[in-house]
């Protein structure tokens, strides 16, 4: 391709103190105007990641959420809102099910952040594994690096720490069909089943791992029909946003095989951009112990479909 | 939650790519601040008009260019960028493709950008810096760097142009057009 930097280079007034290009827009071709548009582009994109201020962006929100004036005509049609994006739809429901005026609810917030997990997006996790004692005191067992796909699909990378007993490193995957293990250390034998018969190869971690939570978008999804859903609290985070506690308690008729070995899940949920940053998910393994498993979110992601699969 | 906790949730997810388009085209800060608030306000006043085959971002930031046309014919180009619609259309698009790129908000998709820095070569980066994150002008950076004026801006430019090369990319995308 020719390079037209030099001919274009002059209808670019964005490097200059004062416009120098073209006194008034002139015909030029739609070669050179396409350039333009993506120099702005990055030029605006620049702009932005190097003036970055998250106080400063607060002062920006409350500066237009102060002069919000009453709405000129009459209340807007929601649903249309609603049906442009699935947050809106979210939204929808918390309105219609607590009505206009009401506080967030923790509903909303949990059914915004499982549509948004349902993105077609591999997102990152920090998984932490605690047992729990009957005096309160946590014992962290390990960590692992955690991405998952919608679809049941995950990538677990770390180790535990059970006692004098080390498990790992390893790593743990499913590709929506099939569950598998692969030792990076020879204490943890090979395996793989069918995701039907998960159990089989999870049996080697005393029911600590769990499909039911290694599957957040599922377990996120399951969380209005299987659990009683309440806020707990809300806080402004160090980034200055609005973080809203959820606790979910599985109900007493839904039969703890349906969600793995999760009794309880406690959310913290970002109002701005709808994503859970925090589960804290607490149930039993298979030796009866209580143990606690946090999930930090880190961010989306990018992992190779083949890194789902098992390795060959 | 109300109409305004509503509205509130749509400024904090747009204000971000909102106030980019508008530091694309609007050469000063203060008045990009004033059209980022405008466009809100008037997008406030206007909901009903929302038209459902769209999503709210693309019919904010058309707001945000009818506001930005009104203040060109009102002052002319100072505060503003060779800008006309056609090449405003072009740019929106631009925004459209960078809203493609994996993240949940506009700062995680500027880690995409962040990334692509390492595309650039080590003048381009330099420049880039000094003009962006120090608000030097070519002048000032030629001379720090020992160069004339329209070498500078030729790094800035070709830099930009491999950085946009290296979004469309990660967006999965051949171009803005």
């Amino acid at each position: 391709m020719t390079d037209h930097f030099d001919e274009w280079s002059e209808l670019d007034d964005t490097l200059v103190d004062a416009p120098s290009g073209p006194g008034e827009p002139r015909a030029v071709s739609a070669a050179a105007r396409q350039w333009l548009a993506e120099q702005w582009l990055l030029h605006g994109l620049l702009r932005a990641l190097h003036g970055a201020d998250a106080e400063a962006r607060e002062q920006r929100v409350r500066a237009i959420t102060e002069r919000l004036g009453p709405q000129a005509n009459r209340p807007p049609r929601w649903q249309v809102l609603l049906a442009a994006a699935a947050l809106l739809l979210v939204m929808f429901v918390a309105m219609t099910k607590f009505g206009a005026g009401g506080p967030p609810s923790a509903e909303a917030a949990v059914v915004r952040a499982g549509d948004l997990l349902e993105q077609a997006v591999d997102r990152a996790f920090e998984l932490t594994i605690f047992e729990e004692r009957p005096n309160a005191e946590r014992r962290r067992l390990g960590s692992f690096e955690l991405t998952t796909r919608p679809g049941m699909k995950f990538h677990l990378q770390g180790g535990l720490q059970m006692g004098p007993m080390r498990i790992g490193p390893l790593e743990i995957g499913c590709d929506g069909q099939e569950i598998w293990v692969v030792p990076v250390a020879r204490n943890v034998p090979a395996m793989s089943r069918p995701l039907t018969r998960a159990k089989q190869v999870l049996a080697n971690f005393s029911g600590i791992l769990d499909v039911g939570y290694l599957d957040v978008q599922g377990l996120v999804r399951e969380l209005p029909q299987g659990f009683e859903l309440s806020v707990t609290g809300r806080e402004r985070g160090s980034d200055g946003h609005q973080l809203l506690h959820v606790s979910a308690t599985r109900l007493p008729e839904q039969p703890a095989s349906k969600f793995g070995k999760v009794d309880v899940v406690s959310l913290v949920c970002d109002e701005s951009t709808g994503m859970v940053r925090q589960l804290e998910v607490h149930g039993r393994g298979s030796t009866g112990r209580s143990h606690a498993i946090v999930i930090d979110y880190l961010g989306p992601a990018e992992l190779d479909t083949e890194r789902y699969q098992k390795p060959k | 939650m109300d109409n305004r906790d509503f509205f509130e949730i749509l400024v904090r997810e747009q204000i971000d790519g909102l106030r980019a388009f508008l530091l694309s085209s609007v050469r000063d800060p203060v008045v990009v601040e004033d059209l980022v608030q405008e466009s809100f306000l008037v997008a406030w006043r206007n909901l009903e008009r929302y038209d459902r085959q769209l999503p709210f971002g693309p019919w904010l930031r058309g707001i945000g260019v009818k506001l930005l046309l009104n203040l060109r014919r009102k002052l002319g180009r100072a505060k503003v960028h060779f800008c006309d619609e056609e090449t405003l259309v072009l740019l929106d698009r631009g925004f459209e493709q960078f809203a493609a790129i994996p993240g949940d908000t506009f700062d995680e998709r500027l880690d995409a950008l962040r990334d692509c820095m390492q595309v650039l070569t080590p003048q381009q980066r330099e420049a880039i810096h000094l003009h962006y994150q120090h608000g030097l002008h070519c002048k000032e950076i030629g001379r720090r760097l020992g160069v004339h004026f329209e070498a500078v801006k030729k790094h800035l430019q070709r830099g930009r142009a491999a950085l946009h090369a290296c979004l469309m990319t990660k967006a999965r995308l051949t171009g803005v057009a």
